[in-house]
């Protein structure tokens, strides 16, 4: 689950990112968050990373305050979630099962174990015949699937990705979609920064909306009014 | 926890190839400034070896008066030798002094037949020092002592040597010095750049979860290589110039220049001292520039 409470970001430089922002995703929704650029939406994501902190208020993610969460600790709490990024962040001279593995490796997975779950994660992805290819022998499409793979191998109760769709062309944005909600129906709950509207009208989730760092509008608060 | 540090053991490794343009980049300069300080080392060791020779070879001539018996003798012997300076000292006889006197003229010695009887020549000591710094003290000392007719000895060129053992010692400790601060810089930026260059890679292993020490062990392998590396390409280079150096100088005919040095320190005498500088030096400074700039980096 994740919450933010009255929660208010401002950069040193002075911008206010997040102004007095509450929302609250439960364990295995999917949620769109849209905005225009510079809307807040890269700070939300930052905030629920713990890359950032609040100057006030509470943010919780699978139960952890991260406001008072010490910089040791981070690197346990990342690994329970899985962070899938629009330049894709895979690290170039590794396959992509090396750097599928790394993430295994970081919670020191036995050897026999990353072996078994690697070439499965990567098939899930259709990319089972790839595993040797280093990310600029892929095409866009196939490198996000990838960086899609690591983020699942851990087997996260949470999944983020900032702007997954962005670098690649309409049709494979919909098969990253597509696969992120076939995810979602396992139980993982995911959270999915987006600018594209028409991907987000195909399908029937949840969409939080912010504009200058306030939540404008959010379909589930709509629903249960009509209610 | 044993399976990941042999797997970031392996990653230092691979790294080193995989990012072989920089690898060959800070090789290059890691040997460059290991070498600009292993010349100035061995030049300013055979510097003050040759000045330690002409030190050595400095003497007094301690003339006694002539009316001393052997108890009075010793007694000037003790005194010279409490001075603490002395490293050897040998009596002369007059009747000695003579013949050698007689020897060094050649053939134009017989002229000194004459003098045999009445031989005016005074028993002596011939003194040398171990520490020629403040000879004139020590010679007015000396010629304090009671029985002591006089002493001759080269005074002026002793503080010449003094003077000089002082400027290679200060002067080769500053510019030894100053070429390891300068190396470290470049070796510095050289490590910055490194790590600039793979900030993302970084960035990326912090999103995955990595903790900083997994992060860091590839870097350190890779710095420690990086430097024993280099420290054992400057040893080979140095090895070679240096025999090469002082296979030519006794290939040359004698010359004021060939006879000065001649006496090159022999490289096997210097050479552990050299490899473990280079070697220590080189793992510390990979290893201490990888921790230090990689840092900064992590805050993510």
């Amino acid at each position: 689950m994740i919450e933010f409470q009255n929660v208010t970001k401002k950069y040193p430089n002075g911008t206010v990112a997040l102004d007095d922002v509450s929302l609250r995703i439960n364990d295995g929704e999917f949620v769109f968050i849209v905005g225009s650029s510079g809307a807040g939406k890269s700070t939300l994501i930052k905030l629920m990373l713990r890359e950032e902190r609040a100057n006030s208020g509470v943010v919780k993610v699978n139960g952890k305050n991260l406001g008072k969460m010490p910089r040791y600790k981070i690197p346990k709490f990342r690994r329970s979630i899985g962070i899938v990024f629009q330049d894709f962040r895979l690290i170039p001279n590794m396959t992509a099962y090396d750097n599928v593995a790394f993430a295994l490796r970081v919670t020191n997975v036995r050897s026999k174990e990353i072996k078994r779950k690697v070439p499965y994660m990567l098939n899930l992805v259709g990319l089972a015949s790839k595993m040797k290819c280093k990310p600029d022998e892929l095409s866009g499409g196939e490198q996000q699937r990838v960086a899609l793979a690591r983020a699942l191998v851990n087997s996260p109760a949470l999944i983020i990705a900032d702007e997954p769709t962005g670098n690649i062309d309409p049709e494979l944005s919909y098969e990253i979609v597509d696969l992120l909600n076939e995810i979602n129906k396992l139980g993982v709950t995911i959270v999915m920064v987006t600018h594209e509207h028409d991907l987000v009208e195909k399908f029937n989730h949840r969409v939080i909306t912010i504009e200058k760092g306030a939540v404008i509008r959010d379909t589930e608060e709509m629903e249960a009014n009509i209610c | 926890m044993l399976n990941s540090f042999f797997y970031l053991v392996k990653q230092g490794f691979k790294n080193l190839w995989n990012n072989r343009l920089m690898s060959l980049a800070s090789v290059g300069v890691l040997v460059s400034c290991m070498l600009l300080i292993g010349a100035a080392v061995l030049l300013s060791v055979n510097i003050s070896s040759v000045v330690d020779t002409l030190e050595d070879q400095s003497e007094a001539i301690v003339f006694l008066e002539d009316s001393l018996d052997l108890a009075a003798k010793e007694e000037v012997r003790d005194g010279i030798i409490a001075t603490g300076k002395v490293a050897s000292i040998d009596y002369i006889s007059k009747e000695e002094a003579l013949l050698s006197m007689m020897e060094s003229m050649g053939d134009d010695g017989i002229l000194f037949d004459a003098y045999d009887d009445e031989n005016n020549l005074p028993d002596s000591y011939r003194v040398t020092f171990h520490d020629v710094s403040d000879l004139e003290n020590t010679v007015a000392h000396i010629t304090a002592l009671p029985g002591v007719y006089s002493v001759s000895a080269l005074t002026e060129v002793a503080e010449v040597i003094t003077g000089i053992k002082q400027m290679v010692y200060v002067g080769g400790t500053i510019i030894i010095g100053l070429l390891i601060a300068v190396s470290l810089m470049i070796i510095g930026n050289t490590i910055k750049i490194t790590v600039f260059s793979r900030r993302r890679e970084v960035n990326i292993m912090k999103y995955v979860g990595a903790t900083n020490g997994f992060i860091r062990l590839p870097f350190i392998v890779e710095g420690i290589s990086l430097g024993v590396i280099s420290g054992g390409l400057s040893y080979g280079i140095i090895y070679f110039a240096y025999d090469y150096l002082v296979k030519w100088v006794s290939s040359q005919n004698a010359t004021w220049f060939s006879q000065i040095i001649s006496d090159l320190i022999p490289f096997a005498e210097v050479s552990q001292y050299l490899l473990l500088g280079f070697l220590g030096g080189g793992a510390l400074i990979g290893l201490f520039g990888c921790v230090a700039f990689i840092g900064k980096h992590l805050k993510v």
